[in-house]
């Protein structure tokens, strides 16, 4: 039964998920000097120099109407925080197996639940980086409008979809080592096939349909209207979006339990 | 996993095993995997190698069974499909219970967290809730015994204290069923004894045991049954001592060959046997005899009629405690013996050797002539607790490595029991009933 096994088993091992998260968050961190500081100081880096190099140097700016006369450096890091959280999962995925072989070979584990994990790692480094955003927003502009709540409805496709591609992309890479170069390619690809760098106003009208295929422009798109906007989300498409996102996802699932049985026979 | 009620659990097997096969493929180059997947269906782009081949087996609740065979015999490719890891080929398994596998100790450990960070979170990977790890959490690092050193780096950590952890985590689920592959080898003696002591009391709690081990004493010591794997197939089942012996022919053939041992050792030769049971240093048992006994291969040095005479010369199997006597044994020789010396074990059901001596010692000379015939006598005392034990015996020189010729396990004897209380282990040192002294109050007591 996919459908209901792929929300039940996340959600069953949810305590677990919280904690190998948190493990793989201090993991990252452990043993350097800062340790947890630089959570902090990694995404208030990239938005000084997003700032630097587009704001000073480029001088660009996004349509007044799509996003009022807010710096350029800001949106484009809200679009690229919101795409990380995509961007890391398909980096990582296809060699997600490969680096998990003692849970495989060696212990009875939820093996669905390593993709999930590391989207949730993907989701604390992106909740990082918003907080960064709203403080640089409180800094540079006013104090945050109260619809940049809408934030986390938004982000509720991403995640479906970024669960269903780290399941798809995890299984296929254990039988493809290739996939993992494939994946660099891909995620470039849909970083500059998403509107974060320019506005879906810029994109030729007839260009205009296959971005919109792209859930991940819909959520951005949406994000942008929220924060700049002050404007409430458009339900439509967010419904048309979360739709997509959960076909990948359980068909993610599907694809992951086919090929997961092979699994300790490939790592 | 469902729990089915406890009378079903005891009429049904803890493990079942169906026809298991294992074929591995190994494809040459990673793009035929790709070309098998779309153009399997004309074409092989891949080797095949049996791991296993048609295992069956049932394994009811309670029994530990140990599984012996050589390198590459299959042993942990049958534990990894036994635990659900690893996918056979064809076949089915069935399994009752949670099932504990330690194939590896430590699988899923960070080193750069501190002994207690992982202790929690491998806990919950094994699927213990929170509560049960808090519960767990003060056992766990009792047993591990490692200290203050459970708040350092496991980097840090020796490899016996990484084991000590690693084991202590992975035996507190309480399983129904433990599976564990030759990982106890690890870790220093006294560790492993705890281990074993852990294993014991997980046993006594009716866990079923599979337990991969070379160590043949580890099998004896722990294991109700054994199997015997080679090539992938299961060639032998049953007592522990039958298929280790069977194994040892494996790894050194033509070393103890089973024949017909009755017509070369006339165990009973037709003598003087003390028939009375109440005689004060034992008595002859003739239903006791002992079951396939080994001979070594040869026949020019010949070992006959192993026995336990008396002081006046009768043969007993049936001694008591402290009775005195000699174990002695005769030797024919065909060929010259520079430098002889004999041996003699008494061996538990189990195979622990709970005595043994060799003689003459190194740097003393006693030669046997070409066609000389000779009885060996060794002056013992029996101070076994009471229990059976089986006498191995050999003669070898010190010129050259291995037995001249060597009879396993070829008579029995029983220590009668004369205590009165319970007795354990195999040195009887106890020599008397115990007794109470009633003590004055202490001093400083109140009332």
């Amino acid at each position: 039964m996919v459908v209901p096994d792929a929300l039940a088993i996340p959600w069953r091992h949810r305590r677990l998920v919280a904690r190998l998260a948190r493990r793989d968050i201090a993991a990252r961190y452990r043993g350097s000097i800062f340790g947890p500081l630089w959570a902090l100081a990694l995404p208030l880096a990239m938005l000084g120099i997003y700032n630097f190099a587009f704001g000073r140097i480029f001088g660009g700016r996004f349509g007044e109407s799509a996003t009022g006369d807010a710096p350029f450096a800001l949106v484009l890091f809200a679009g690229l925080l919101l795409f990380q959280i995509f961007g890391d999962i398909v980096q990582s995925s296809p060699s997600l197996i490969r680096n998990n072989a003692t849970y495989i070979k060696q212990i009875i584990f939820p093996l669905e639940i390593l993709p999930v994990v590391a989207v949730v790692v993907a989701l604390f480094n992106a909740a990082v980086s918003f907080a960064m955003l709203l403080v640089f927003y409180a800094v540079l502009i006013e104090a945050p409008p109260i619809s940049a709540l809408w934030i986390g409805v938004i982000a509720l496709p991403l995640i479906f979809l970024a669960i269903g591609a780290g399941w798809l992309l995890s299984s296929i890479g254990a039988y493809f080592r290739d996939l993992t170069q494939v994946a660099g390619l891909v995620c470039t690809a849909t970083l500059f096939l998403t509107p974060i760098f320019y506005p879906l106003e810029a994109v030729p009208a007839s260009l205009r349909t296959v971005i919109g295929l792209n859930p991940i422009a819909t959520v951005v798109e949406q994000a942008r209207s929220v924060l700049f906007r002050s404007e409430p989300p458009d339900f439509m498409a967010l419904a048309l979006c979360l739709l997509g996102s959960l076909v990948v996802y359980f068909a993610g699932f599907a694809v992951f339990q086919r090929l997961r049985p092979h699994f300790a026979d490939l790592v | 996993m469902e729990n089915p009620a406890p009378q079903i659990l005891d009429a049904q097997p803890a493990l079942r095993l169906r026809d298991i096969g294992k074929v591995y493929r190994s494809f040459r180059r990673p793009s035929d995997r790709l070309k098998q997947l779309f153009f399997g269906g004309r074409r092989r782009y891949y080797v095949e190698h049996a791991a296993l081949v048609g295992i069956d087996l049932d394994v009811p609740r309670g029994q530990t069974v140990g599984i012996v065979g050589r390198n590459g015999s299959g042993k942990s490719t049958l534990l990894r499909i036994l635990c659900g890891v690893l996918l056979p080929t064809r076949g089915t398994v069935s399994a009752r219970g949670r099932i504990a596998p330690l194939l590896a100790l430590g699988a899923g450990f960070n080193p750069d967290f501190t002994g207690r960070e992982n202790v929690l979170l491998n806990a919950a990977i094994l699927g213990l809730t929170d509560e049960e790890i808090a519960e767990r959490f003060a056992e766990i690092a009792a047993f591990a015994g490692i200290g203050d050193a459970l708040e350092a780096p496991v980097s840090t950590y020796s490899s016996g204290m990484f084991a000590r952890l690693a084991f202590s985590v992975a035996v507190c689920v309480s399983p129904d069923i433990l599976v564990v592959d030759e990982i106890l080898s690890v870790g220093d003696s006294a560790f492993a004894r705890k281990c074993f002591a852990r294993m014991e009391a997980i046993k006594a709690q009716g866990a079923t045991i599979l337990f991969v081990s070379h160590s043949a004493t580890a099998v004896r010591e722990l294991c109700d049954r054994a199997i015997l794997l080679e090539g992938g197939k299961l060639v032998d089942d049953g007592t522990p001592r039958e298929v280790l012996r069977h194994y040892n022919r494996l790894l050194h053939p033509g070393a103890a060959v089973p024949q017909s041992v009755e017509h070369r050792v006339p165990c009973t030769a037709a003598t003087n046997h003390a028939t009375n049971s109440d005689d004060m240093i034992g008595w002859f048992d003739p239903a006791l005899e002992t079951i396939d006994p080994t001979i070594g291969e040869g026949d020019d040095v010949r070992l006959l009629w192993p026995r336990f005479e008396g002081p006046d010369g009768a043969i007993r199997n049936r001694i008591r405690r402290g009775g005195r006597g000699e174990l002695c044994f005769d030797i024919e020789s065909d060929r010259p013996i520079e430098d002889a010396c004999f041996s003699y074990n008494l061996r538990t059901i189990t195979g622990i050797i709970a005595a043994g001596e060799t003689w003459p010692a190194r740097g003393e000379h006693l030669s046997i002539e070409a066609g000389q015939r000779l009885t060996v006598r060794f002056p013992i005392e029996m101070h076994l607790t009471p229990g059976d034990y089986f006498l191995t015996i050999s003669v070898a020189t010190r010129h050259e490595d291995g037995f001249l010729q060597r009879l396993g396990d070829v008579a029995a004897f029983v220590v009668e029991s004369d205590a009165t209380h319970e007795q354990r282990g195999y040195a009887a040192i106890s020599v008397g009933v115990p007794r109470i002294e009633l003590l004055e109050p202490r001093p400083d007591a109140e009332g």
